[in-house]
């Protein structure tokens, strides 16, 4: 396993390296530059921008100096924020969409799993049709809906949280549910369709004819083996969920880094691109290495060779 | 593009892949098992009702009322429902319910077969991944990774670019991320699946790595596979919108469902009937393919068989 | 998403919960909690010296020299002065660092008399100041993007786009120095300057390419005998320009060409100072001298200083105790958030913690009705025009009839009655009336029976139907509102098919730069009152002129109505110039922006003005507002009564040619 797990490690750099080889050029390619603005800019200053920028060079030798500064952790200035390394804008966000993702996250993994165990130890019970109904609900509800409906029901109506904004832990709550909730909803739908593989497998029946307590099998049995396509999901969802979302956070005007996986892409904000690229991969390819590791753990079946 | 009942469409591909391992009497205990399912069944019915609705209705309101999905009357504007316009009048004053079936049609389409597209791909990938293991498998994850992580708005502005706004592109668009789950979750099941004693016997028996995967393989995975397709098709649904903000997919002032969903969402604290009634559908879609998805998934269940 | 409330009648705040649960929305658009027909709260929420608005983004820049987006110019009016000021209300050019100031006889001259004034921290301000700055907009580089709005200063443009300045050639050389120079680079063109007893060379060919051939021509020119003279060339060097500080308090101006909006001009953030000494102090410490806007370094001459900057969430302001007239400051403190949906701006509004929803924020077409009936609401015409493109080598809008056809097709009074809902004012001109007291030709705004015979006449009718056009707009719910009304008015008028072709921004400008289009939209914001600001969109050389139309008789026209004095007469040529222009029709314009916004009562001072700008410096909180609604309007002593130049000075001796 150790094995396994440092050579998975080592894995991960070439990918990394493919993925910013990659983005870097595919983002050059479409139409547009940071500079391309309604009122036409003297040539003579777009020349002098764009040597500001580098973005004279020839590729080659653009995306090496990206390199050897992302070496070095610098990721590069921004072109719309002129006055901002990429690595300050992160810095600023990052707290707050971290923060903002954990939460959901809790909430997510509380209500989704929860549920989905529910629903299928109890199959086709009226605890089944309501949580699965309720989770439906949240799946065909999409955040842009359900966040407003929030900020009416709580924010409006019973003046309970704020609609919006950032600093106290208040803020937090709605922006949180909102997010949390479509990802409860998969997990939800996921873990009671895995679950339901594993009621009838034969461990579980012998587990029950030795006559093992309920909740010791549901736990112990059939939620292990059963979260497999559950754990997979989560991989990536909880990239997604620590990286930002840009619906909510622009909702509920959290100042955190999710907008930018559109703005920066809209204004062609190229080192903010590769910025949020790079973290963003790092932590999918983190995660979904996690997510290996932990199919060893809940089926000791599993092998890497 | 004849669009496909989801019923034949989500079974058929599940029939195809189960069928080998017990013939006729399979496929046709599995239907028996799920016409006995009365949630699938009304899933089933609902579904095509709706299919049907959106196809037909249309022309019958052309025909019956002279509504089409363009044609405006600015100065009735956006009415809520009356008898006349069940659905009420949008911002335009066309007809709501014209709107909500027009751009059911391209919605269920797009739904529907970039789904189930994206589910085929991702079981294929995923399960070869998954049983082959090793470098291979490694290979194979890195690669839905790298495609993972890619600038996807830059993905399709490129692609818009390149080729031109065309229909197939919409469902190049939408495929491109929509299997990379399927894929790894089948990968995931793959993993564990393979180490059973059923599989063990049959390799040792010398059954070919092909059939294994179609005959044991997959056939245990559905149950997940199902789950997640039908998942899939809101998604793409509204990532037509999304992309049509792009430029991409339907234009104006052709509708889409997503399309209608995201104005209402826009509109909804003032014309409130924008957002109900395209997202009301949508969840009665939603509905009937999940209970028929989970009928069939009970009916091909391998550890139901024979009961 | 705002809760828009209509009704006028208080609901239980349970009832209204169990409504909302069990009717879903329905009940949100119809019932409603009323403060006294205020959209929520009217109870100041900060501070009595404090109030709280939105800037809906974060700003690119607050340097007035770089800054080209109108957040970070809405911040810049109220953190710097410039020699003069806008009204409040009119807009009109007032003194404010310069006391007064001389017009020379043919209007190419101006000279200010400054103030004494310092700097927020305490540094002498003086002409100097103003002579750097404006000079560092036009150094290129500095690379500003507004730096052509100081072209109309002499020799700018020369110094901005790195001629080479030839000395030591008399005109009558130009031959043997054009085929010195061209068998070197290629040549874009000539300008003799005779008071320099030179020439400019401006060289054609790629951007990238001219650094090098200006190297070269520059190398191979300089000391070389021409025609019996020595020559001596180098890149313009910013002394041409026409701007000079003759003494600490005395700025003389030289200009091109007369512009009868040069007051105008100046008080543009563009035109406004930078602390030369911190920008050169911190390049001194080897830091980015570009960093001199943050908090901890800037320094501002204006009615307010840079108090706190928290990047995407807001900007604090707070009064410079050290402005030159700060006792009519009443204003302590002033907050810009940064939040961009007007969702939440709208609910932010009603929670009472904006007190404005801000300059920058639109609201959408849909709300307005519900939103107009509010007493808070308030709505003005501003200084910007709606159109569209047309692409006029683009069959069949190549053809001036059929444009003409299809700008009379359109109902624009339909339209900004039924779509667009913001008081818009619907025209078929370019320029908005009352302009710099100008009024426009005021063309047909809809006849569809001329706009049917203009198409049969240039061939289009029953057997032989306009082929179908595109039209194509950047992605936003307001254009594509309008588009799809647009599109239904040609077809219901003229039987014409329409494509909408909707578009990403960045891709959508690089199409209409590119000239791939067919019909496309454009919003066009006046940068100062006059005119010339919207018809010098459509000369040849601008470009931001999309239309791939020119016309030498309209620049001829332009240039005349320009070089004019005299006021009425100048309107009247420009009057000629816009029918012109109307008649060929590169242009389809639809309608005259207008602003809505929200205004809490109790915010005193603060006007809609035409270009939307918060002067926070006139604001003041009417305290009654804390304890309930008061029964009368407090005495605003707004809008102040306008300040006038000073007597003028006798021109400065000291700092004469």
């Amino acid at each position: 396993m150790a094995r396994f797990i440092v050579r998975r490690f080592l894995g991960l750099f070439p990918t990394l390296l493919v993925i910013i080889v990659v983005s870097f050029l595919v983002i050059r390619l479409a139409p547009g530059s940071p500079f391309t603005s309604e009122r036409g800019v003297p040539a003579e200053v777009l020349v002098d921008l764009k040597a500001k920028y580098g973005f004279d060079q020839p590729m080659p030798k653009q995306l090496a100096r990206y390199l050897g500064n992302l070496v070095h952790g610098d990721l590069g200035l921004s072109t719309k924020y002129p006055q901002r390394t990429v690595n300050e804008i992160i810095a600023d966000g990052f707290p707050a969409t971290l923060l903002l993702g954990t939460v959901a996250l809790a909430w997510a993994l509380l209500l989704g799993v929860g549920a989905g165990v529910i629903g299928a130890v109890r199959q086709n019970t009226g605890w089944d049709y309501g949580f699965m109904a309720a989770a439906l609900l949240g799946i065909s509800v999409p955040t842009f809906v359900l966040g407003p409906l929030l900020i009416l029901i709580f924010a409006l109506t019973v003046y309970a949280l704020p609609p919006g904004g950032w600093g106290q832990l208040r803020h937090v709550v709605l922006p949180a549910l909102t997010l949390g909730t479509v990802y409860a909803a998969y997990l939800a739908r996921l873990t009671r369709g895995s679950m339901l593989e594993i009621v009838r497998a034969d461990f579980v029946r012998t587990a029950r004819a030795k006559g093992l307590s309920e909740p010791a099998i549901v736990l112990h049995h059939m939620l292990r083996a059963g979260l497999l396509p559950v754990v997979t999901f989560l991989g990536p969802a909880i990239a997604n969920l620590l990286v930002g979302s840009v619906v909510v956070e622009k909702i509920f005007a959290t100042p955190g880094i999710g907008p930018y996986f559109v703005d920066a892409a809209f204004n062609r904000d190229y080192f903010l691109v590769m910025g949020i690229v790079v973290l963003d991969s790092v932590f999918l390819l983190v995660m979904n290495l996690l997510v290996d590791v932990t199919y060893g753990l809940l089926d000791p079946r599993i092998r890497f060779e | 593009m004849t669009p496909q009942p989801p019923t034949r469409a989500s079974s058929g591909e599940a029939a195809a892949t189960a069928r080998p391992i017990a013939g006729d009497s399979l496929w046709k205990d599995a239907v028996k098992r799920l016409r006995k399912n009365r949630m699938a069944m009304l899933g089933a019915i609902v579904t095509v009702l709706l299919t049907a609705a959106c196809f037909v209705g249309p022309s019958l309101l052309a025909q019956l009322c002279g509504y089409d999905y363009e044609t405006q009357d600015l100065a009735y504007g956006a009415h809520r429902p009356t008898l006349a316009h069940w659905f009420g009048t949008d911002f335009f004053g066309r007809d709501l319910l014209t709107r909500v079936l027009y751009g059911g049609q391209i919605s269920l389409v797009v739904g529907l077969l970039a789904a189930s597209v994206a589910a085929s791909i991702g079981t294929l990938y995923g399960a070869i991944s998954g049983y082959v293991g090793g470098s291979l498998d490694g290979l194979m994850m890195r690669i839905v990774d790298i495609i993972y992580a890619l600038p996807y708005m830059f993905l399709v502005i490129v692609l818009v670019t390149i080729f031109g706004k065309s229909l197939p592109l919409l469902f190049v668009a939408l495929g491109l991320v929509g299997w990379l789950m399927t894929a790894r979750i089948v990968r995931g099941q793959m993993l564990a699946l393979k180490e059973r004693e059923f599989v063990l016997a049959a390799r040792s028996l010398g059954v070919s790595a092909p059939m294994i995967l179609l005959r044991h393989l997959i056939p245990n995975t559905l149950g997940p596979i199902i789950v997640y397709f039908t998942l899939t098709v809101p998604a793409m649904i509204l990532q037509e919108a999304f992309l049509s903000f792009l430029g991409l997919g339907v234009q104006a002032p052709r509708p889409s469902l997503g399309g209608l969903i995201n104005d209402g969402a826009q509109h909804m604290a003032v014309f409130w009937w924008e957002l109900v009634f395209p997202g009301g559908v949508m969840a009665v879609l939603l509905f009937s393919l999940n209970f028929l998805g989970d009928g069939v998934r009970d009916a091909l269940d391998p550890s139901l068989r024979g009961r | 998403m705002p809760s828009i409330r209509v009704c006028e009648f208080e609901l239980g705040r349970a009832l209204r919960v169990l409504a909302l649960l069990a009717f879903g929305l329905p009940c949100v658009a119809a019932c409603t909690r009323g403060a006294h027909g205020y959209y929520g709260t009217t109870q100041p929420k900060h501070g009595p010296d404090e109030a709280w608005t939105n800037l809906s983004t974060e700003p690119e820049y607050i340097d007035p020299g770089k800054c080209s987006d109108s957040a970070g110019g809405a911040i810049i009016v109220n953190l710097f002065a410039g020699l003069t000021q806008p009204h409040p209300v009119t807009l009109a050019p007032m003194p404010d660092i310069a006391r007064a100031w001389t017009i020379s006889e043919d209007g190419r001259r101006y000279t200010f008399q400054l103030r004494p004034s310092t700097w927020s921290d305490g540094v002498a301000l003086t002409a100097h100041d103003f002579e750097y700055s404006w000079k560092r907009v036009l150094d290129p580089a500095t690379a500003s993007k507004y730096a052509t709005f100081l072209y109309p200063l002499r020799y700018a443009e020369m110094f901005q786009r790195r001629a080479i300045l030839v000395r030591g050639v008399e005109a009558s050389g130009e031959a043997a120095l054009r085929a010195r120079v061209e068998a070197l680079a290629s040549i874009e063109s000539l300008r003799w300057a005779a008071d320099l007893g030179g020439c400019f060379v401006l060289l054609g060919g790629d951007e990238q390419g001219r650094a090098a051939a200006r190297e070269r021509v520059i190398r191979s020119l300089d000391g070389v005998t021409l025609a019996g003279a020595t020559l001596h060339a180098a890149l313009t060097d910013a002394s041409v320009v026409g701007v000079r500080a003759a003494d600490d308090y005395t700025l003389v101006v030289d200009l091109e060409n007369p512009v009868p909006y040069f007051l105008d001009l100046v008080k543009f953030y563009t035109a406004l100072p930078v602390p030369r000494h911190v920008i050169e102090r911190l390049a001194r410490e080897g830091k980015n001298p570009d960093l001199w806007t943050r908090p901890e370094h800037i320094v501002s001459n204006g009615a307010y200083r840079l108090a706190q900057w928290k990047f995407r969430q807001f900007m604090r302001l707070q009064k410079n105790a050290r402005y030159w007239d700060a006792q009519q400051v009443r204003m302590q403190s002033v907050r810009f958030a940064m939040v961009e949906s007007y969702n939440t701006t709208l609910n932010l509004y009603e929670a009472g913690e904006l007190d404005a929803i801000g300059p920058n924020s639109s609201l959408p077409a849909e709300f307005m009705d519900q939103l107009s009936r509010y007493k808070d609401f308030r709505r003005a015409p501003t200084l910007a025009s709606y159109f569209y493109w047309f692409n006029t080598n683009a069959a069949p809008v190549n053809d001036a009839r059929v444009r003409r056809a299809l700008s009379l097709a359109i109902d624009r009074k339909s339209l900004v009655e039924h779509v667009s809902r913001g008081g818009q004012i619907p025209s078929a001109d370019l320029v908005p009336d009352q302009l710099g007291g100008y009024m426009g030709p005021h063309s047909p705004l809809f006849d569809p029976e001329a706009a049917r015979a203009l198409l049969r006449e240039a061939g289009y009718g029953p057997g032989h139907a306009l082929p179908p056009l595109t039209l194509t707009y950047n992605t936003t719910e307001a254009h594509k509102q309008l588009a799809e009304a647009v599109q239904q008015m040609w077809k219901q008028n003229l039987g014409v098919s329409v494509e909408l072709e909707n578009q990403e921004w960045k891709v959508y400008l690089k199409n209409l730069q590119s000239m791939s289009f067919q019909i496309a939209r454009m919003g066009w914001v006046g940068d100062y009152p006059d005119p010339n600001t919207f018809l010098d969109l459509l000369t040849s050389q601008n470009g931001n002129n999309h239309a791939g139309w020119h016309d030498a008789h309209y620049d001829q026209l332009l240039k005349a109505a320009n070089a004019i004095t005299e006021h009425d007469a100048r309107m009247q040529k420009l009057q000629e110039a816009e029918r012109y222009v109307l008649a060929a029709m590169p242009i389809l314009p639809l309608y005259v922006y207008s602003r809505s916004e929200l205004v809490k009562p109790y915010l005193m001072g603060h006007a809609l003005n035409y270009e939307s700008r918060y002067l926070c410096k006139y604001w003041w909180i009417d305290r009654r507002w804390y304890d309930g609604v008061p029964s009368t309007r407090a005495p605003e002593g707004f809008p102040p009564e306008p300040m006038h130049p000073a007597a003028a000075a006798a021109p400065a001796a000291q700092g004469g040619e």
